[in-house]
């Protein structure tokens, strides 16, 4: 896609950056294998590390990494609120991470293996952010029961695969309805961005989102 | 796609706004468009442009189509996706040339509030097939899944048309697309291409669920 990146994550929710990641990749692989060792746990288990750059100060990406900035800047989304590293493995459903009408929720990840529709890659229903679209509601509940409510595996959902080698930057509205199948063992890095809130509402919901960012996806603060 | 069931198929149209009927009318295809490629060479009552040579009330004019149709239950199948018994709108044929832009079918209606005060809401369905074999670099339809809920919350004349993330729908001969006339879709690449459309819409319960559907049927563009 040569569209600009600004433009489809305002209105369909996402976009990739190729390679704007590699510069700093080899510190990314550092910090990963300091705070996830390989051996720890066996590779079937799901793992991840809160606070990764507060715990090795060379996963930091902002201000490291121009395409991001440009594009956090054009969003207003400046402020990193929390940061990630993870050991994915299989599939991850479909969800979006909270629903939020107020103020703005960016995530940037990369993977430190390519992914595809095969293996891991992400997938988003493009649009599906917007409260005006109407997914939200009965339609996501429909997106999770996919096998008995639609007849439909997961993975033939009719949505957009982002594939990508490591270095790329994904950055998705955490709005949007996403998910990921097929994916054996993968490292991921992410970083979530609010756009500082204003209003009191728009502070109300920034505190649920940094809490919901904070608890294991089985608890939600609303 | 799994054991298909009939509220499931609903619930994807619903959803979605669209559904893929693999080779539904592929018994009538040949026959079919080889009345299109007759009455196109006919003139008669052929419109449009160069870019799109349109026949309208085809299905009117070809028994091999309109046999085809009722041996495949369409009108039941058009029920079935929008939920209650349905009106027959129209049935064309098309040439078309190149590319078709970016668009709803009902763009002017689909902008303003779709549904009257009581919240019913016009339905409609529209059957397409073609006579070729089709994919995403020679003309296949490509939409945005959810788009017919609110078309305008997908401002795709803002993007160069093929940087939109769309879902295309690879098709052969016999193949038959159903999708939400609402639904932003285009079609990219495109070789020349023969298309038979079939429309229908959920009879409407009230006068202003018929008046809804009155305005968006005068502001589908392909109605002629």
């Amino acid at each position: 896609m040569t569209a600009a990146p600004h433009l489809l994550l305002e209105h369909f929710g996402f976009c990739v950056l190729p390679g704007a990641a590699l510069p700093v990749l080899p510190d990314l692989e550092e910090g990963f294998a300091a705070l996830l060792p390989d051996q720890e746990t066996p590779a079937t288990d799901r793992r991840t590390r809160f606070h990764a750059v507060e715990h090795a100060p060379g996963l930091a990406i902002t201000g490291r990494v121009p395409e991001l900035d440009d594009l956090l800047s054009r969003a207003g989304a400046t402020s990193m609120v929390s940061s990630d590293v993870n050991v994915l493995v299989g599939d991850s459903y479909w969800h979006s991470d909270g629903f939020y009408d107020e103020g703005l929720y960016l995530r940037a990840v990369v993977y430190g293996e390519p992914t595809d529709a095969a293996g891991g890659a992400l997938r988003v229903i493009p649009g599906s952010h917007r409260p005006e679209g109407g997914w939200q509601g009965e339609p996501v509940r429909q997106l999770m029961e996919h096998d008995r409510a639609l007849g439909l595996r997961g993975d033939e959902i009719p949505a957009t695969v982002l594939a990508t080698r490591p270095g790329d930057v994904v950055v998705f509205h955490t709005n949007v309805l996403h998910s990921a199948w097929n994916g054996s063992r993968r490292r991921q890095w992410a970083w979530n961005f609010t756009r500082p809130p204003v209003t009191a509402s728009e502070r109300t919901a920034a505190s649920q989102y940094v809490l919901n960012r904070f608890v294991s996806g089985t608890v939600r603060f609303s | 796609m799994t054991a298909e069931q009939p509220a499931p198929r609903r619930r994807r149209f619903d959803l979605f706004g669209f559904e893929v009927f693999r080779g539904l009318l592929a018994p009538c295809a040949d026959d079919a468009f080889a009345d299109v490629d007759a009455a196109l060479a006919a003139g008669r009552n052929v419109r449009g442009s160069r870019d799109r040579r349109a026949v309208p009330d085809f299905l009117g004019r070809s028994a091999a189509l309109s046999r085809g149709c009722s041996a495949a239950r369409l009108e039941a199948l058009a029920a079935d996706l929008l939920g209650g018994p349905c009106v027959y709108l129209y049935g064309d044929a098309s040439e078309i040339r190149g590319d078709t832009y970016w668009h709803s079918d009902t763009e002017d209606a689909a902008s303003k509030d779709p549904r009257p005060a009581d919240g019913s809401q016009a339905r409609l369905v529209k059957f397409v097939l073609y006579d070729t074999p089709l994919d995403g670099s020679s003309g296949a339809l490509r939409l945005l899944p959810g788009s017919h809920r609110a078309p305008a919350a997908y401002p795709t004349a803002l993007f160069d048309p093929e940087d939109v993330p769309a879902h295309v729908l690879t098709v052969d001969p016999g193949d038959v697309i159903a999708f939400d006339p609402r639904s932003r879709h285009a079609a990219l690449g495109g070789t020349v291409r023969r298309q038979i459309a079939i429309a229908y819409a959920r009879r409407s319960q009230n006068a202003a669920a018929q008046d809804q559907l009155m305005s968006l049927v005068m502001a589908d563009k392909t109605v002629l």
